[in-house]
């Protein structure tokens, strides 16, 4: 990665001595300002507040005193986390004109109680509705692999700031795929946790019943210390899991050992195009991995969550679409308020169908542990494409690109994009799913096809359109 | 574009008026046709009733 390295890199330097924090986040924020003019990952760039808490990481190395193990690792978040100081704007102007909130959001404190440097906040899909961080307020983000394209969404922001080596770790918010898709059109790791497993309190929320948080970053180890380190119950989140912590890095080297995997067919081969399928066929290969499961009435899970979000959706916004109709992202008005409309049977038909689905998924489970899929349809569309082809369909880019991503959303298991480069192409991701709680198997999984040179993040910076 | 029946607009207003919804003009084209893409999901989902209903615990 270009700058100053990976985050076991930064954190290790620093615990030693070898290197100042401050030295890191100046380097960062001179990254950032040279960079981010093409870009547009930033919305906001925290310079004061990352070279004071620098300054705090080196003070403590001085004292003797480890400041953790992400010690002066610059990060950044989707600006729907609550970080004190600075409005927590969800990529909207509605919530900018809110007060700015006291204290940091609880995933953000853990990163920064960990050592690490909050260097910026990162541009959105308004209120995460969408997959394309195209938003009329705060400009579109650009693919750093080709600024023609887009970089997925909504964690758009995140994911090219991690893709384009500006800073090595970030955080997302997760719906139907808000993590794992801008991974898979970046080409970075982004991991969606077990739902409940990583505390949401303190962001600005978009569907209640399927919003996850979760990191993303340029290797499988980064990925998994900000994972440790995010992990837990937290009593101000009311759907935070109270269970015991699993760290997952000293389980990393075990690689596949005992792992049952098996690529999920039906809906999920039908939905991945012929990079999809390739990338698909690359990360199997590379495990030894031919055989096939199904998962019934995937497609079904798919119309389950388009229904379960555009209601949530629509209800948590009403209010706003009441008094400041003009002030929504009209794609975002347009979406939530047809939300807002839907009929309370569809809604309750497809919580009917998400308890039978969650009883599939898991009869599935029983008999593997890691299942693999494409993570989106294709790699990147353009920037300003209204839709892709899917098997045959022509969908929205906007519904169309999560089309594998949101069944397990919809069941809240934990699932990790891992990006697949080729050569000349855009990267794609490749998803691995598992079991409620069992994050350590996918990061197990990931490690193993790291390890053995399968996958690679190349940092890219954009030149102009 | 996806091939979609758009809910009749008439119908949209009048349903955003039950929710206290005011949509400007221009826009009731534009949520007619997402809110006919939202039906036609509901119609993928197809029937549910012998699907388990939401559990409330006290």
């Amino acid at each position: 990665m270009t700058g100053t390295g990976s985050a076991h890199a930064i954190a290790g330097a620093v615990r030693r001595g070898q290197m100042t924090a401050n030295a890191v986040a100046e380097a960062t924020l001179a990254r950032i300002r040279a960079a981010d003019g093409q870009l547009n990952c930033f919305e906001a760039v925290l310079e004061d507040r990352a070279l004071a808490d620098a300054e705090a990481v080196d003070r403590t190395v001085a004292d003797g005193v480890d400041p953790g193990p992400l010690a002066g690792v610059p990060f950044a978040v989707k600006s729907l986390f609550h970080v004190a100081g600075v409005p927590t704007t969800a990529g909207s102007l509605i919530e900018r004109d809110r007060p700015a909130p006291r204290a940091d959001e609880t995933a953000v404190g853990r990163i920064r109680e960990a050592g690490a440097v909050l260097v910026g906040t990162t541009t959105m899909d308004e209120y995460a509705h969408g997959f394309t961080t195209e938003n009329s307020h705060y400009g579109t983000t650009r693919n750093p692999c080709d600024p023609r394209r887009i970089a997925g969404g909504s964690s758009g922001g995140s994911a090219v700031a991690v893709a384009s080596g500006l800073v090595p770790l970030a955080l997302g918010s997760d719906t139907n795929g808000s993590i794992r898709v801008p991974s898979s059109l970046c080409g970075v790791f982004g991991l969606k946790p077990t739902f409940g497993r990583v505390s949401r309190a303190g962001s600005v929320l978009f569907v209640t019943s399927l919003d996850h948080v979760g990191p993303m970053a340029a290797n499988v180890a980064d990925l998994t210390t900000a994972y440790d380190v995010l992990q837990g119950h937290d009593p101000a989140d009311p759907v935070s899991l109270d269970v015991t912590p699993q760290p997952c890095e000293p389980m990393l080297a075990t690689g596949i050992d005992g792992l049952r995997i098996a690529i999920a067919d039906g809906h999920f081969l039908r939905v991945a195009d012929a990079d999809g399928t390739a990338a698909l066929e690359l990360v199997a290969d590379a495990l030894g991995v031919q055989r096939r499961v199904t998962v019934a009435e995937s497609a079904r899970a798919c119309a389950a969550a388009h229904l379960i979000t555009a209601a949530e959706g629509g209800q948590r916004h009403a209010t706003a679409l009441r008094q400041r109709a003009q002030d929504f992202d009209p794609k975002v008005r347009v979406g939530l308020s047809a939300g807002a409309l839907l009929p309370a049977v569809h809604y309750l038909a497809a919580q009917r169908f998400r308890r039978w689905y969650r009883a599939e998924v898991r009869r599935v489970l029983r008999d593997v542990d890691v299942l693999l899929t494409a993570t989106t349809p294709c790699a990147a569309p353009a920037v300003g494409q209204a839709t892709i082809t899917v098997d045959g369909q022509e969908e929205l880019v906007g519904m169309g690109l999560g089309l594998l991503t949101q069944p397990w959303s919809l069941v809240g298991l934990p699932a990790l994009s891992v990006p697949v480069q080729r050569p000349g192409q855009l990267p794609i991701g490749v998803q691995l799913v598992a079991a409620p709680h069992s994050e350590a198997a996918l990061l197990r999984t990931a490690w193993a096809l790291e390890d053995a040179g399968v996958l690679t993040v190349e940092t890219a910076t954009a030149t102009a359109p | 574009m996806p091939t979609v029946s758009p809910v009749p607009e008439d119908v949209a207003a009048a349903a955003a008026a039950m929710v206290g919804l005011q949509l400007a003009p221009a826009d009731v084209p534009a949520i007619a046709r997402h809110l006919g893409l939202l039906l036609r999901h509901a119609e993928a989902l197809g029937k549910s009733d012998d699907e388990p209903a939401p559990v409330f615990r006290a």
